[in-house]
């Protein structure tokens, strides 16, 4: 280390001021920060933050705190002496940037109720509007306001807890071995394991392929006009994450929010308000393409893996651009291993899909469920475990289903 | 382990004479894995040079270098050890005969430990890498592919370079191999693996960056047209693609160019060879049709960049 006078507390005192910032450093990467600094030295200043960071950064989204953090560490030392002082300052000046990093926009818009909000405003073409825009929600301003998600009524707890651990999981034959009973190649570790006590062998093994559970993403639309159900459909959810299913969970009505973590609290209505807390368009407009795009863009790598099935919940009406829908719903139907469209209007058994966003919708998932209901909901989730190799299915589908 | 190299300049040195042009911080990570002695846990974008590091440091450094490709189900016996089963059959069988035939006597004890000792265990690349003298570079590449299951057998070779075999013990390297450990992120690798490691996150190069390592790697493109190559890509990745291209895309496209004999860049040219930058069709279709709202079509990003 060098010899700076009061630089080792300092040091200390800085790696301690990054826990608070979110880094997990426990004793050994302490020690492997200080052996690296020690290893550097610090005649070049970019190598010894290299070194550092090397130490104590997991995630590429931690280097730009780091970063601004080394740099205020810097500019500490050479000031107060007191690794106290210098430790308290800095991490309240990088808390402060961090919190204006993390922070929403302050600006709400709140939107006038009624007709009047639901016009086109921003000088889109009228044609590309849902004719049915008349109900309220199908808004094309972003309505950042907070829906009333009262507490959930007993009917709805005792639904879920009757519900919760008999869902099936939806599971797919792996890439792992294991011991079976037949199969074609013979498991002859697990032969030697079973002869080991008698020393001859009295069953043949063999080995097959693992079942796994495949994951499940659920992407809901939270826009005004599906309002009565997303409250619904989060539930849901809640209940499928209560019971360790392999399930993602993003909502969008005019952006995208991943809220898997927020729904995984056991108490539903903390999980619920914290979900919604992280929801800021809840009941805003609906733009669907967008959505889709950017989980296309941003997670579909990460999180449509292992045969992943994904659940599209929605109306249908979308306030987008049509090409782009389409363009992007069916570039999703290509990285996911079955794509369902989950509607609420099959609840009306009149329902024809008219909207251009509905018969695109049709013409690019493999299958199409309603979900109106809680039954609904349990009943499509058994089709989805079942669902083997995705057929194309359109219409026929939509009529399939209506029955049931 | 020796580290071979007396202090981080002499590495990049190394590495440039190597034709890996690397920048001071991954140079800094690279020196600390030798100094240290820990693995270092590559991750970034597909195409950046992750796997290329462990490459160039083996050649570097004089040593062999030892590969696992990681894929979903990979596991123990492919990766690890495993007992050879059909030699252990035949060998009984011998021994059987050999005591049918009056010769020897059968003791059980002394079978078993003989039966499972080193001659009938086959090393698979990691206990391979943790055996082998000199150490070698042990890359294990893409091990965001893997399940997680599989992290779990890395741990103890990774923490303590050693491999326990239950029915042999426990098999401690001499010699600390050099591990890369290389992530596409398509899934978050667990945090008890990441804490063994030393990280490093590799970016797209900048612009000087990118051009040394296109005059490096085809030196017979000129020098002008060099440039341009590097500034059109530096541009297209500033547009919503959803693959960006790396600088291996980048030195493809530059051979490609050079091996048309291209003197000048113009919007024909791109359009004919994009497809050494772009492997999407929908990238493709982006950029070429430049339809959306605010999209640049390639002749404006030429002349952005003072192409033409």
């Amino acid at each position: 280390m060098p010899e700076l006078a009061g630089f080792t507390p300092a040091f200390l005192a800085f790696l301690r001021g990054l826990r608070r910032l979110g880094f997990a450093l426990g004793p050994e990467e302490i020690s492997t920060a200080i052996q690296a600094l020690a290893c550097i030295g610090v005649e070049h200043p970019q190598l010894a933050r290299a070194a550092v960071e090397a130490a104590v950064v997991r995630q590429p989204e931690q280097i730009p705190l780091f970063r601004a953090a080394w740099q205020q560490f810097l500019v500490l030392i050479q000031r107060a002496p007191d690794p106290w002082l210098s430790q308290n300052t800095l991490t309240a000046n990088i808390a402060r940037m961090r919190q204006e990093r993390l922070s929403r926009p302050s600006v709400i818009w709140m939107g006038a109720e009624g007709g009047a909000a639901d016009a086109p405003r921003d000088g889109g073409d009228p044609d590309l509007a849902p004719d049915l825009a008349v109900r309220r929600g199908a808004s094309r301003d972003e309505r950042l306001q907070h829906a009333d998600f009262a507490r959930l009524t007993p009917m709805e707890q005792r639904e879920m807890r009757r519900t919760r651990g008999h869902l099936p999981t939806p599971s797919r034959v792996g890439h792992r071995w294991a011991t079976a009973r037949r199969g074609r190649q013979l498991d002859l570790s697990a032969m030697a394991e079973a002869a080991r006590a008698t020393g001859e062998w009295y069953r043949l093994r063999y080995r097959g392929r693992k079942v796994v559970p495949r994951p499940v993403v659920i992407l809901c639309d939270v826009s005004g006009s599906m309002e009565p159900y997303s409250r619904l459909l989060l539930r849901f959810a809640h209940t499928l994450l209560a019971q360790r299913g392999r399930v993602e969970v993003f909502v969008f009505s005019t952006r995208l929010t991943r809220i898997t973590r927020a729904l995984r609290m056991h108490d539903p209505d903390r999980a619920l308000e914290d979900a919604l807390r992280l929801t800021p368009d809840y009941a805003g407009g609906t733009r669907i393409g967008e959505a889709v795009r950017t989980f296309n863009l941003e997670w579909s790598r990460r999180i449509l893996r292992r045969g992943a099935r994904v659940w599209l919940v929605t109306d249908g009406f979308d306030t987008g651009a049509p090409d782009l829908l389409g363009a992007e719903v069916q570039r999703l139907r290509k990285l996911a291993r079955g794509l369902f469209w989950l509607t609420p209007t099959l609840a009306d058994p009149a329902y024809q899909p008219v909207t251009t966003a509905a018969q695109t919708l049709v013409a690019a998932v493999d299958a199409v469920f309603p979900a109106y209901s809680w039954h609904t909901l349990e009943q499509t989730w058994r089709s989805t475990a079942m669902h083997e190799a995705p057929a194309r299915a359109g219409l026929g589908a939509l009529k399939q289903h209506r029955g049931g | 382990m020796q580290n071979p190299f007396r202090d981080v300049h002499e590495l990049q040195s190394r590495l440039a004479e190597q034709g890996y042009i690397a920048d001071p911080g991954l140079c800094t990570a690279i020196y600390l894995a030798f100094a240290l002695e820990r693995p270092l846990f590559l991750e970034g974008e597909a195409g950046v040079g992750k796997t290329e590091v462990a490459k160039v440091v083996a050649a570097v450094s004089g040593r062999p270098l030892v590969r696992l490709q990681c894929y979903e189900g990979i596991d123990r016996a492919s990766a690890l050890y495993e007992w050879d089963y059909p030699r252990q059959l035949l060998h009984i069988r011998i021994l059987e005969a050999a005591h049918a035939a009056g010769g020897t006597a059968l003791d059980e004890r002394s079978l078993a430990g003989h039966l499972y000792s080193e001659p009938f265990l086959l090393r698979r690349p990691l206990l391979e890498a943790i055996t082998a003298t000199p150490a070698p570079v042990l890359l294990i590449d893409e091990i965001d592919r893997s399940d997680e299951e599989f992290e779990a057998f890395l741990l103890e070779v990774l923490g303590e370079y050693q491999v326990s075999i239950p029915e042999l013990g426990t098999i401690r390297a001499h010699e600390t191999p050099f591990v890369v450990l290389t992530s596409n992120r398509t899934r978050e690798v667990h945090d008890a693996l990441k804490r063994r490691c030393l990280y490093w996150w590799i970016d797209y190069p900048t612009f000087d960056k990118e051009l040394q390592i296109i005059r490096q790697k085809v030196p017979g493109l000129p020098e002008k047209l060099a440039a341009h190559v590097c500034g059109f890509v530096q541009r297209l990745r500033r547009e919503p693609l959803y693959k960006l291209p790396g600088v291996a895309e980048t030195l493809q496209w530059a051979m490609a160019l050079e091996a048309l004999g291209t003197q000048r860049l113009t919007p024909e040219r791109v359009e004919e060879t994009i497809g050494c930058l772009l492997k999407y069709r929908d990238d493709l279709e982006f950029v070429l049709r430049a339809r959306d709202p605010g999209a640049v079509s390639i002749r404006g990003m030429l002349a952005e960049i003072g192409v033409i």
